[in-house]
């Protein structure tokens, strides 16, 4: 009866009890189905933090994949930027641009500027603990000259017997020579100052051994292509998460000291996730090849992280085709650059991040000529008088060529045009794919076009696009410049065997240019470094941030 | 087929029989059908490569780096075979994948079975999930909206979904990155799992929430309007009339009756967009740095990677022929009106 009673009389709450006995049980549940998620240290960014702390994890922002990690095969930068962190170099560039000793502990140049004599260190050794000779040295740069080599980074230098070699009519490169197991020789042709920056700075050694029975067509399938085991830089590869992120720990081995880091991710991502990061701290620093954008600077000032404003790799220019009957006059291409106020498009376009240069050599190379500095100001009234004097037909009307890929320089397009107009040019822009830009230009058919380019090296030479011997289709001088005492300087300046003749011959060479201009050099954009509050002695500079890697440290 | 042989009270031969001829009639036109689809094909990839040679630049071009010289440059592309007439590079590529050899990437030679292999798990898993997601949400708000068709309810889920629908994907992406990953900390920010992680299975669910969540937001609209006006369109139906007038609840004449009677025009547009699940999502895969076959499409063009680019286009072609076949067959077997 009781029982009864009990039952009907609760009946009606009963079910309502049980619908929140149930909730609460699902919220245990829940909460106990999150908890292994927090107790493995993932889920919360607090946990993961204290986990990357504690194992030494630094994070790195890289904006793009990798395409291979053989760097000589790379068609963008970010293969060779994993490729500088795991294989070794000759030489090495420090914080100011200076090359100093890396892989050789000293070398020799002949006083003919022909022989070029590297002692290596003695103690290096690759991961599997095969020791880094000469003739892994001799080996990665006579494979560059193999005929079946199809590696996108070149031994630009005429290294004796290299034509012979690539023909088959050699066995081997007779200007590659094997002193010993640590001292390598290179004899040239022909002087060529650009060597020591172009190629021994650029040119990464891979191990002889771990390519063993491969033929040169095959190395770029090579199983080192992708997971490239046998190392020597200042990091070891760990693994490639295909298009997230690359692993990487430190060379207990490296020669320059082992880096105080253990573990080292490179993450791809885009810049806004990677600014999102830097909040949650899941991100220490940025790279040469993931950088910050001028809009995030106020964004990152107030996570209370320092900003530091490098200049960047590229060049943005106008250019112009010299071979135009029109342009042929220089005062035309002066006016052109005295009528496009450069410093309000860095001001606007870049928010102030960006530098104004006269020349092809940028403001921190040692061949940088400050002569050039504060020529071709704005000056609309300069730009008109001088294309009256040239005798310009105001009636005609030429094209301005924007290609797409790089959002500033499509928004500085019609600020150019709006430029040229005000000083009397009829101007139509045109806005096409970079590719197909480049076979227009190329084909002869553009008059001025937007193109950027970069400083891969920071050397000076500029023979491959401003020489009247690399006009296209066999080079780059797309802007088809011939001018006779700009082609000696160039000469003059890869002949040249000490820094002053080089130096000389560069700053003569920068001044021609700034007179002459061939193109019209709009604007040269500061990279926008960030390093996390924990990360220290890490300082970007124009080389980026890693040429001291293996001192950087965490702290708590 | 097997269901109503089965229910038919008749002697075993002639179960038999009908199998019989409906499996001989199947077989015929499935086996038409597949023939039918391999000069299709060939036609297809035809076209897509003459499209793509048309496209200005090669593979070399788009490695262009000033500092190397016009001599190394034409080297490489002649190395690559790049310079053969179209014919020659074609029927080259061709005959190759009629051995079931995709090639290798003219960008950074890796096999191009293996890059496109290694993103079809994460993009289906991205996608199925997104698919899956949106349905659970489509269908209940489909049918509210239905039912309650044209009350206030139903305009404010009909502009809910739509927003959704219209906001561009990079917006909600990164709008949920900020609120959910770095204000309230619920997510990961981005990436299939913790880096350096085991990428255990729960590691893996958790960085999946907020882009099946991104991706279901823009896509719940399409079912949504699916499911609604379907279900609507079965309300009208004699059958809910006759059911409404034997005295059957409410709710029982719309989910037993209008409810899976509008099933078969959502099934079949399902159908027409499974290739869809393969192709990925650009924008997303770049905002949570996912590794889909969106971002491979994109990478390949722009590096003018010809075996890639093919690679992709000829699977998506497969799947689209395949889905097709799947669906008509779907449709015989359930439409009795139809028959092939």
């Amino acid at each position: 009866m009781t029982r009864n009673h009990k039952l009907n009389s609760t009946s009606p709450s009963v079910d309502r009890r049980t619908f929140l006995k149930a909730g609460a049980a699902m919220s245990v549940a829940i909460a106990s189905l999150a908890d292994p998620l927090h107790a493995l240290g993932y889920g919360t960014q607090t946990s993961h933090k204290m986990a990357a702390q504690q194992a030494g994890v630094v994070n790195l922002f890289m904006s793009s994949s990798p395409d291979t990690f053989l760097p000589h095969y790379s068609i963008g930068a970010y293969s060779r930027y994993i490729g500088q962190l795991i294989f070794p170099r000759l030489l090495r560039y420090q914080e100011d641009a200076s090359v100093v000793p890396y892989l050789a502990e000293s070398f020799e140049v002949s006083d003919d500027g022909l022989v070029y004599t590297f002692s290596l260190v003695q103690n290096a050794v690759w991961s599997d603990g095969t020791p880094v000779t000469a003739n892994d040295v001799a080996w990665t740069y006579t494979m560059a000259f193999h005929g079946d080599y199809t590696g996108t980074r070149q031994v630009e230098a005429p290294v004796a017997g290299g034509q012979a070699y690539r023909e088959g009519t050699a066995d081997s490169v007779s200007g590659i020579v094997v002193v010993d197991d640590h001292t390598i020789q290179f004899t040239l042709e022909r002087p060529t100052s650009s060597f020591v920056e172009n190629v021994a700075q650029f040119f990464w050694i891979l191990p002889a051994h771990a390519f063993e029975g491969t033929e040169i067509i095959d190395i770029a399938k090579h199983e080192m292509a992708r997971n490239p085991t046998v190392t020597a830089g200042p990091l070891n590869f760990v693994r490639y998460e295909t298009d997230q992120y690359v692993e990487l720990a430190a060379n207990p081995n490296f020669i320059l000291g082992q880096p105080k880091i253990d573990t080292f991710i490179v993450k791809i991502l885009r810049n806004d996730v990677a600014l999102a990061q830097f909040e949650t701290k899941e991100m220490d620093a940025t790279t040469k090849v993931g950088v910050m954008l001028p809009q995030d600077v106020a964004s990152l000032e107030g996570m209370g992280l320092q900003v530091t404003p490098v200049p960047g790799s590229a060049l943005q220019s106008m250019g112009i085709n010299n071979d135009r009957e029109c342009f042929q006059d220089k005062r035309v291409r002066q006016a052109m650059a005295h009528a496009i106020d450069r410093q309000a498009i860095i001001d606007s376009l870049l928010m102030g991040y960006g530098q104004i240069l006269n020349a092809k050599v940028p403001t921190f190379s040692p061949y940088y000529n400050p002569e050039t500095a504060g020529l071709l100001q704005y000056d609309p009234d300069l730009a008109k008088q001088l294309l009256e004097e040239a005798g310009w037909d105001f009636n005609r009307e030429i094209t301005l060529f924007v290609p797409t890929g790089n959002v500033t320089r499509e928004r500085s397009g019609p600020i150019i045009q709006q430029y040229l107009q005000a000083v009397g040019m009829k101007v139509k822009m045109e806005t096409m794919e970079f590719a197909t830009q480049s076979a227009r230009v190329d084909a002869g058919e553009a008059d001025l076009w937007l193109v950027g380019s970069s400083f891969v090296t920071f050397d000076p030479d500029q023979t491959s696009s401003f020489h009247s011997a690399s006009l296209p289709p066999s080079g780059w001088n797309s802007w088809r410049w011939m001018n006779p005492e700009a082609d000696q300087a160039m000469d003059d300046g890869l002949a040249a065997v000490t820094f002053e003749e080089r130096k000389e011959a560069n700053d003569r060479l920068q001044m021609i240019m700034a007179d002459d201009v061939p193109v019209v050099f709009l604007y040269h954009p500061e990279d926008i470094h960030v390093i996390s509050t924990r990360l220290q002695n890490a300082t970007p500079t124009a080389v980026g941030i890693e040429w001291n890697i293996q001192d950087w440290e965490l702290t708590q | 087929m097997g269901m109503v042989a089965f229910m038919r009270p008749c002697p075993h031969f002639r179960t038999h029989h009908v199998w019989q001829r409906l499996w001989n009639h199947m077989a015929r036109y499935v086996l038409r059908r597949l023939l039918i689809a391999i000069p299709t094909l060939i036609v297809i990839s035809m076209i897509t490569y003459l499209v793509i040679d048309l496209m200005p630049g090669d593979s070399v071009d788009m490695m262009v780096d000033p500092s190397g010289s016009a001599e190394s440059i034409e080297r490489r592309r002649e190395a690559m075979g790049l310079n053969d007439p179209i014919y020659v590079r074609y029927f080259h590529w061709i005959s190759e994948v009629a051995k079931g050899n995709l090639g290798y990437s003219t960008v950074n030679n890796w096999p191009v079975a293996d890059q496109v292999m290694e993103r079809v798990v994460p993009t289906l898993t991205l996608m199925g999930s997104a698919l899956v997601l949106s349905l659970l949400l489509a269908f209940p708000i489909g049918i509210i909206s239905a039912v309650k068709s044209n009350s206030k309810l139903d305009n404010f889920l009909t502009v809910m979904t739509f927003s959704g629908i219209s906001l561009p994907t990079f917006f909600v992406g990164l709008a949920g990155i900020y609120i959910f990953a770095v204000k309230l900390k619920l997510v990961p920010t981005s990436m299939m799992q913790t880096p350096g992680g085991d990428g255990s299975l729960g590691d893996r669910l958790h960085h999946l929430i907020l882009p099946v969540s991104v991706l279901a937001i823009h896509q719940v609209a399409l079912y949504m309007r699916l499911v609604r006006s379907s279900v609507i369109e079965s309300m009208r139906k004699d059958f809910v009339r006759t059911a409404r007038a034997k005295g059957l609840n409410e709710q029982s004449v719309i989910m037993r009756h209008a409810v899976r009677n509008s099933l078969l025009p959502v099934v079949s547009v399902l159908g027409v967009q499974l290739p869809g699940l393969f192709s990925g999502a650009v924008v997303t895969e770049q905002i949570f740095a996912w590794p889909g076959i969106g971002r491979l499409l994109v990478t390949s063009v722009y590096g003018r990677d010809y075996p890639v680019l093919m690679a992709i286009i000829m699977v998506t072609a497969v799947l689209v022929i395949l889905s097709n076949l799947l669906t008509d067959i779907l449709y015989a077997a359930v439409d009795p009106r139809i028959t092939y």
